[in-house]
């Protein structure tokens, strides 16, 4: 498999980095976004970034009202800025009863050690992302000690606290979770897992039905194995897809030290080697079960327009957590979490976005990993297996009573 | 050294209830030109992909050079299927020295072999131009030349000379005969039984996935021979004392098949023709047939039983559409 491995991996890649697609997607994309950005600025006029900060530091999202219990005594007022925001209290249980009662969103707790460790607490009734928000606290953070310091000198304080969440949707049950963790590692990967199975392994399933259109696949089985081409052109296309995510953090970087932007969330997020590990892991694995299943599906389609359809089987389930982001976050531990994170098509992205929020049972998540290995083995197979058998009938329709004969070759 | 090539014992190949093939065996020797041949869906390609590892038989063995087929042994093989096409959007240079390279060249050699197969077949000049923009027979020729680029001891051609005019036909046999010369095994799948009869030097007739005919070429057309010779001429034939009966010869335009009486010879009749000058000939030939006579003959058989399942289906009476074929001669008038 050695040799013609490498030979299909090279030529994959030198073939696909020429191809007008990929040139766009990789490299003109990105040129065409910073350029947008800078004709939009153009527009706005907003260009200054010290403005853009104090719009990110005091954007309340979804927080209409809010309270705080100042046991710091740094407080004491809620101060202009804040006042038709925040209210104070002297009682946590007053504040519990306002936020039972509706009048308002999220409170904060301001502990003694504020001042020493720069910590605080933000209490929501549920999970909500728009609601997950420090902005109340940063106006009554200026409107206390900021009266006499110009706003460009505040900007440079970095007003941001550090900021922990507790969700009281459960009786007698805290969750605690780092909103920055959280949002940030959540959407990072759904983007570079979307980027990698619309991306590369697109051009994954188009070269597979190309081989099969132009009948050339059956010249390439002649000379090798179904696994060495399959795998060949998966690790190919996998490098060119980690080039592009890196084209595109570059451009998104380039963008802000251009245009200013805030990405503070990302310099602050304090992810465990563990959870990098899992993400990792999952992103690997992920990408290799949909790399195979791609290709597979190039395998049963008969032509270029029948092979998205057909890919839908896959991106849908690989989606789903996302799409089901917030009854996911609100019971993470829940049965329908657990069998997301078990059955293999769901795995990748329903795992990442449990170990952001909660703790996942050790022998849970070697179970869920265990169960992604052997699918991934499991689909190269059966990519392999439609490789030799089904491709040779480009041209007929794919039926699913077909698949145990395509599959066992009987 | 190892003279069979390819040996075949007992393979078949079930595809649910269709058996393709059906305890299939035979040899091909260095050094030869072996016709595989047969009707449409006889087994012909499916036995071809056993051969090369694309299906696996469901039983029955398969030796190439000796040896289980491996991915160095397929570096010694060359295979044209019967559909074909290489990448559209790639110059021609570009795909041969890749298709080189998964034979297991060195990139460099299969570029530079690949150069000069271009330069033999009158196309080094295009060598940079996409697939897309050659013609059939062009693609034709670079298809013929991908199979043989690496140097192969075994080739597999299937239907090698469609798409391409007298010219170039007569060049890519000119190839295909140098390679036996030097020792490559030729397996040759072609409807074009002028080509086999005049190319091949054994062959393999498969109908419905069994072998109906195996053999060298001049052994089988000799089992088929009858009593009888084909003339082309001016006289009344069926005077001759010898001839049994006259008919039109079906391979041939103006040919007459004379089927002679047992205990008539071809000399004696020819003696009677010349010594009479009622009798005019132009051509005189013995009455063996020719291998498209063979094809006919054999895919005829399976066309009887055709006729005979449409007819069991059809009980209203209706005249069934398919006839069989005479073989060699028809009744004349």
């Amino acid at each position: 498999m050695g040799h013609s491995f490498w030979s299909v991996f090279k030529y994959e890649l030198s073939r696909t980095i020429r191809k007008k697609g990929f040139l766009f997607s990789a490299f003109a994309l990105p040129i065409l976004a910073l350029i947008l950005v800078a004709v939009l600025r153009g527009i706005t006029g907003n260009t200054d970034p010290t403005q853009q900060l104090l719009e990110l530091t005091f954007n309340l999202e979804g927080v209409n009202k809010a309270g705080n219990i100042d046991h710091s005594g740094l407080f004491p007022e809620v101060g202009n800025l804040a006042k038709d925001v925040m209210t104070r209290f002297d009682d946590e249980s007053v504040a519990r009863a306002s936020l039972d009662a509706g009048e308002i969103d999220v409170y904060y707790i301001i502990p003694e050690d504020y001042e020493e460790l720069g910590e605080i607490q933000g209490v929501l009734p549920a999970f909500s992302l728009s609601q997950i928000t420090a902005a109340p606290f940063n106006m009554l953070f200026f409107s206390q000690i900021g009266e006499s310091i110009a706003q460009e000198d505040l900007t440079l304080l970095g007003a941001s606290p550090n900021f922990q969440v507790n969700l009281l949707e459960k009786e007698g049950t805290e969750r605690v979770m780092n909103e920055d963790d959280n949002a940030a590692t959540v959407n990072l990967f759904a983007i570079l897992f979307v980027l990698a199975l619309f991306g590369t392994n697109g051009y994954l399933m188009q070269t597979v039905i190309e081989e099969k259109e132009t009948r050339l696949i059956e010249i390439l089985l002649s000379s090798l194995t179904p696994l060495a081409l399959l795998t060949g052109k998966i690790l190919a296309l996998g490098l060119l897809g980690l080039m592009q995510l890196a084209i595109y953090i570059i451009t998104l970087l380039i963008g802000v030290s251009l245009f200013g932007g805030d990405l503070s969330y990302l310099s602050s997020m304090n992810l465990s080697g563990g959870t990098i590990a899992t993400l990792v892991v999952y992103f690997l694995l992920g990408y290799l079960l949909f790399a195979a299943a791609f290709g597979a599906v190039g395998a049963l389609s008969s032509s270029i327009s029948e092979g998205p359809a057909l890919a839908t089987f896959f991106i849908l389930p690989a989606m789903l957590p996302l799409i089901m982001s917030t009854p996911f976050a609100q019971d993470p531990n829940g049965s329908t979490a657990v069998f997301m994170s078990l059955f293999p098509l769901t795995a990748p992205m329903a795992m990442i976005m449990r170990t952001s929020i909660t703790d996942v049972p050790v022998g849970e998540l070697a179970l869920s990993i265990g169960i992604l290995a052997i699918s991934v083995v499991g689909m190269l197979w059966f990519a392999a297996r439609l490789f030799r058998e089904h491709t040779l009938l480009a041209g007929a329709g794919f039926k699913i009573r077909d698949l145990p004969r395509l599959v066992f070759g009987r | 050294m190892q003279q069979s090539a390819i040996s075949i014992e007992h393979i078949s190949k079930t595809y649910g209830t269709f058996k393709a093939v059906d305890d299939l065996s035979f040899e091909v020797n260095r050094g030869e030109i072996f016709a595989m041949l047969g009707p449409n869906g006889a087994g012909k390609s499916t036995t071809i992909r056993m051969i090369l590892d694309i299906l696996r038989p469901d039983t029955g063995k398969i030796a190439i050079f000796g040896e289980k087929i491996s991915e160095e042994l397929k570096h010694r093989i060359g295979y044209l299927p019967e559909e074909r096409g290489l990448y559209r959007e790639v110059p021609v240079i570009e795909v041969m020295t890749y298709l080189g390279t998964l034979k297991g060249l060195a990139r460099p050699e299969a570029q530079k072999r690949g150069m000069r197969l271009l330069e033999q077949l009158e196309l080094a000049d295009k060598a940079k131009k996409k697939v897309k923009e050659f013609s059939k027979g062009m693609q034709q020729k670079v298809q013929f030349a991908v199979t043989i680029l690496h140097e192969p001891d075994l080739i597999i051609v299937d239907e090698p000379f469609s798409g391409l005019d007298p010219v170039n036909t007569q060049l890519i046999k000119n190839m295909v005969k140098e390679l036996r010369q030097k020792g490559t095994a030729i397996v040759m799948s072609s409807h074009e039984m002028f080509q086999v009869e005049e190319m091949a030097d054994r062959l393999l007739m498969v109908n419905r996935g069994k072998l109906a005919l195996y053999g060298a070429v001049d052994e089988v057309r000799k089992q088929y021979a009858i009593h009888g010779i084909i003339v082309e001429g001016q006289g009344d034939w069926s005077a001759l004392t010898g001839v049994e009966s006259v008919e039109h010869a079906s391979n041939s335009r103006n040919g007459i098949l004379l089927r002679l009486k047992p205990s008539a010879t071809t000399d004696s009749v020819l003696t009677e023709i010349a010594s009479n000058h009622a009798y005019h000939i132009t051509k005189f030939e013995q009455a063996v047939p020719s291998l498209n006579d063979i094809f006919i003959a054999v895919a005829g058989e399976r066309l009887e039983d055709i006729e005979a399942e449409y007819k069991e289906k059809l009980s209203t009476g209706t005249n069934p559409v398919v006839k069989k074929r005479g073989f060699l001669g028809r009744k004349a008038k």
